[in-house]
């Protein structure tokens, strides 16, 4: 099993991967019209500018010459107009596994990846959002040294 | 509040900036210890000042003071913004976001949160903008007690992780 920055002829793989993650964040999503659905040209065009860029990281896993897992992460600038300590952050945007290759560390081997990837950049923080109704991922990031530091809450004022 | 004291609450102006300026960097201080102190806002007054004139002009955003006597009391801002970015689409295309409220503890508990809301939510309806979010330390038990009265649902947790 390998490690590595996504390249440019992973994309097909790295699409149904990426693709099972938004159907497993839209299974949470309460709101219909906050479900989202994949445009897979301009995917395709972010995937390429990713993988060319420094700021921004696509790492996939693979096993027997097949993808079984991704993290995308990135690296963003905080608010000029606010003098910051700290002025770069990381994100990770999404990671996901394969459901037949779960339970074999490999969310913990993919963020220790991505950590390299921040620390070689100077980063000390980084952030990641889960939804309110996924528990186990909770539990996961909390056992991988996260804490939640905000609650991000909904309204809708129309119908 | 005194008794026969007539608050109101418009949409910020260029003329309200110092004030507004300094109620923001009491807001700030207030919070700071919410957050890791390497996350210690300083605002840089010129930045913050060509970002605000910006600001009280935009069609996508709403910048609310609440006054008393002329007095800046309480501020509010809450923008719009495109959801639908890099091959992520929604069948909605925009949702609102509210950056900033801040009500000096005096005039706590007067209902001026509920009304910067209303004044919110209408802005939102008018432009018909079904859904908005907003995020809120952990810490910060009484807002989120304000909110969930408002009718807002926790549906997400930002996380955050220190590398050594």
């Amino acid at each position: 099993m390998l490690i590595r920055k996504a390249t440019e002829k992973d994309f097909e793989e790295y699409y149904k991967l990426y693709k099972a993650f938004f159907d497993f964040v839209n299974s949470y999503t309460i709101n219909k019209e906050l479900r989202i659905k994949l445009n897979k040209t301009k995917i395709k065009k972010e995937f390429n500018s990713i993988i060319k860029s420094k700021n921004s990281i696509i790492l996939v896993c693979e096993k027997n010459n097949q993808l079984i897992a991704y993290l995308k992460g990135n690296i963003s600038e905080r608010n000029r107009s606010l003098d910051l300590e700290i002025s770069k952050i990381g994100d990770l945007d999404s990671v996901f596994i394969d459901k037949k290759h779960r339970g074999q560390s490999l969310l913990r081997k993919l963020i220790l990846e991505f950590e390299k990837y921040l620390k070689k950049n100077k980063i000390k923080y980084y952030n990641l959002s889960v939804s309110e109704r996924n528990p186990s991922a909770l539990d996961k990031y909390k056992h991988l040294g996260f804490k939640i530091e905000e609650h991000q809450l909904w309204k809708k004022v129309l119908k | 509040m005194e008794k026969g004291t007539k608050m109101i609450i418009c949409k910020a102006t260029e003329k309200d900036f110092e004030q507004y300026y300094l109620l923001q960097q009491k807001y700030n201080q207030e919070i700071d210890p919410y957050y890791h102190k390497d996350f210690t806002i300083k605002i840089n007054k010129k930045e913050y000042h060509k970002e605000f004139l910006k600001r009280i002009n935009k069609k996508s955003g709403l910048i609310l003071v609440a006054k008393e006597k002329n007095k800046i009391i309480g501020l509010f801002e809450g923008t719009i913004f495109m959801i639908n970015k890099e091959g992520l689409e929604h069948k909605i295309d925009k949702v609102g976001y509210i950056n900033n409220v801040f009500i000096t503890q005096k005039y706590r508990g007067n209902q001026l949160f509920s009304k910067f809301l209303n004044q919110y939510e209408c802005f939102l309806r008018n432009k018909k903008i079904k859904h908005y979010s907003l995020n809120v330390s952990k810490i910060n038990k009484r807002a989120i007690k304000a909110y969930i009265k408002e009718g807002l649902k926790i549906q997400e947790y930002r996380m955050q992780k220190v590398l050594k």
